[in-house]
């Protein structure tokens, strides 16, 4: 079975904007051959083949949107092509491209989101911000844990689901309204 | 009453521009110009830092092509130390500018042309875009993206990051390459051939269905520039500047691309952040010149690789006798030729045994209180000149940018599309299309050519003889 993808993305050198990055490597350190870890400045339609290859993607980044830590299920994005943009690609925009060009996505789908403190220049993290990233890597393994589970539980009952399927194109109407 | 167009910002291409269509009392295109609105000053204050800190400083000046910078402010790093690297060091770093030319090529031509040419000037602008392309263009696109993908991952193998790498250093480079490494390399190249080799078909393609079109893509003739071999092969790590004018004659060969400054100069234009390099010996006026792909191909005598040779062949009866090719659109043409070139040539050094050789970097101090770097980046020539003092401290930066180099061309080409296209003073998407794509011709690149920070968008203006903004386009 193919490994589940983690993808931490941002600036790491605007502090608290690398945490996507940060909380990676740290989930690389906690659970090493978990996942397969991939730490990138930003999000472009490269990784769109190795998001297809996995049961199940799971997107890090930091955010300012949110106060605590949060995690949630994602789908592609529903806009047109003209709202999409070569220079910012959200994950769920990848999504949508992964869906244009594979045909197909994985079955789940999350994005966590990290609250941050400090976005001024500089290399390292707030304390703050690597106590949000350790309690996002328990997270995020408690969340793969579920899915794996979940993949076992639906394989014994004869059922398809968690991480050994993928959503394909024929589904598509139903994930994009 | 006369008036002007304004195009802002300019879109799919790197950086923040403007462009203003000036009409006369007829509503005749009277001139364009194309803004580049933003300023950065990297050449001021990198004054004061050490030597060594350069590549890694001067690569953060963009994320498109950071290699090339790394590339040429190792060389006047080497130049200042005053010592030949390593041989290895040299193929590594030959096999970085490649990398950088494959990703920054692939992203023009598949990324931001491309869906000109497959869906129209006058496409609906709002699936005119690689998304768009997506939905109808499939395997080219995900064969775009894999071959972008190459590019980078062979920076990241080599350099530790895609983007922003510093492992370049005067002197050579930081870690050598392992046997596993380049086995990974050498198994892209198959692909990205036949990628490039679709691309250049359907290329060929589009030149017939666009021939109207492309007539006023920026055809003038001009000066070109670029660096050769000493057999005259097209080359973009050493060898020295060849000046060939828009009939083809070379009217200067063997230039110590060291002494840039002795035979360019820049003109300020109080309108733009983009100066006016050109070449001294012809005047401001008579000595604009085109730099990168087309400039190359047109200067060089052959290229060394033979399937990219065989194109160049093709490229040349194209041109038939005229002796240079002066259509800008043909960018494009020899982009792709080039980036045939960067995939078997990159072949040709991964498979030389030189390149896994363990020793990678020559150690000296300071030798010399000046130094420049030239290099050939995927938009052109790039030039890095730094003056130190006996610590290494550096005393004063001077870098010349592609993008600079072509802004008179650049200038001209919006004014040939704004003069063929408007005729009612009235901007149509078509017609903003049309202009964007003749400067998305030399793929400019504005965040480092201004030494500016870049969003990337596209502003047009139509001014009247009077000043009076009579229509524009913001996107």
């Amino acid at each position: 079975m193919n490994l589940p993808l983690l993808i931490g993305y941002g600036n790491t050198l605007r502090r608290d904007d690398g945490a996507g990055v940060w909380l990676v490597n740290e989930f690389s350190r906690c659970y090493p051959g978990r996942a397969h870890c991939l730490s990138v400045h930003q999000l472009g339609p490269e990784l769109a083949e190795a998001v297809v290859r996995a049961p199940c993607v799971v997107f890090a980044d930091a955010s300012v949107a949110v106060s605590d830590l949060a995690v949630s299920r994602i789908e592609p994005s529903d806009s047109s092509s003209s709202h999409r943009s070569t220079h910012h690609t959200t994950p769920q925009d990848l999504l949508h491209s992964c869906l244009d060009l594979y045909g197909r996505i994985p079955s789940d789908c999350y994005v966590v989101r990290i609250p941050v403190r400090s976005l001024s220049w500089g290399e390292t993290i707030t304390d703050e911000v690597k106590a949000a990233c350790r309690d996002a890597v328990e997270a995020i393994a408690e969340l793969l844990d579920n899915l794996a589970f979940r993949g076992t539980k639906a394989k014994q009952d004869g059922r398809e689901g968690g991480m050994d399927n993928v959503r394909r194109e024929t589904e598509r109407r139903d994930i994009v309204p | 009453m006369s008036n002007t167009i304004t195009i802002e910002p300019v879109s799919r291409i790197e950086g923040h521009a403007k462009i203003t269509i000036h009409l006369d009392s007829k509503n005749s295109v009277k001139t364009a110009r194309f803004h580049v609105n933003e300023f950065r000053g990297f050449e001021k204050f990198c004054e004061g830092r050490l030597m060594w800190e350069m590549p890694g400083i001067t690569s953060r000046i963009c994320g498109i092509c950071p290699a090339s910078h790394l590339i040429a402010s190792a060389k006047a790093g080497d130049e200042i130390l005053a010592i030949a690297i390593p041989e290895t060091a040299e193929n590594l770093r030959r096999i970085l500018t490649l990398a950088q030319w494959i990703q920054s090529h692939a992203l023009s031509f598949f990324h931001l042309s491309s869906p000109d040419f497959l869906l129209g000037f006058d496409s609906d602008p709002a699936k005119r875009n690689v998304f768009g392309l997506m939905e109808d263009h499939r395997d080219l696109v995900r064969r775009g993206i894999r071959l972008r993908k190459f590019g980078q991952e062979v920076i990241e193998i080599l350099g530790g990051r895609r983007i922003h790498t510093p492992w370049a250093v005067a002197g050579g480079v930081r870690e050598p390459l392992d046997t596993g490494n380049r086995d990974s390399m050498l198994g892209w190249i198959p692909e990205a051939k036949e990628t490039t080799r679709i691309a250049l078909t359907l290329f060929k393609e589009v030149l017939d269905k666009y021939q109207q079109d492309i007539v006023s893509f920026g055809s003038f003739r001009s000066l070109f520039v670029g660096l050769v071999s000493d057999k005259g092969d097209l080359e973009y790590y050493h060898g020295s500047l060849r000046v060939m004018d828009g009939l083809g004659n070379v009217i200067a060969d063997k230039l110590d691309a060291r002494r840039y400054f002795d035979y360019f100069a820049e003109r300020a234009e109080s309108w733009s952040f983009l100066k006016f390099p050109y070449y001294k010996k012809l005047g401001f006026q008579r000595g604009a010149y085109r730099v990168g792909p087309l400039a190359r191909v047109n200067i060089c005598d052959q290229i060394s690789t033979p399937l990219a040779e065989a194109e160049r062949v093709q490229f040349k009866e194209m041109t038939g006798e005229a002796g240079a090719q002066n259509n800008s659109f043909y960018y494009h043409y020899a982009r792709l030729i080039e980036l045939l070139f960067a995939v078997e040539e990159m072949e040709r050094l991964l498979n030389d045994p030189v390149t896994l050789g363990r020793t990678t970097r020559s150690k000296a101090l300071i030798n010399r209180s000046e130094g420049v770097g030239a290099a050939e980046a995927p938009r052109g020539i790039l030039f890095h000149h730094y003056t130190v003092d006996e610590n290494g401290v550096l005393q004063k930066v001077n870098l010349l940018i592609a993008t600079a180099q072509n802004n008179s061309a650049m200038n001209r080409t919006v004014t040939q599309i704004a003069t063929q296209f408007i005729d009612d003073a009235k901007l149509t998407e078509g017609i903003l299309n049309r202009i964007e794509a003749g400067i998305r011709c030399f793929d400019p690149c504005l965040s480092c050519s201004t030494h500016a920070l870049g969003a990337m968008p596209l502003h047009v203006q139509l001014v009247s003889e009077e000043g009076i903004i009579l229509d524009e386009v913001k996107r």
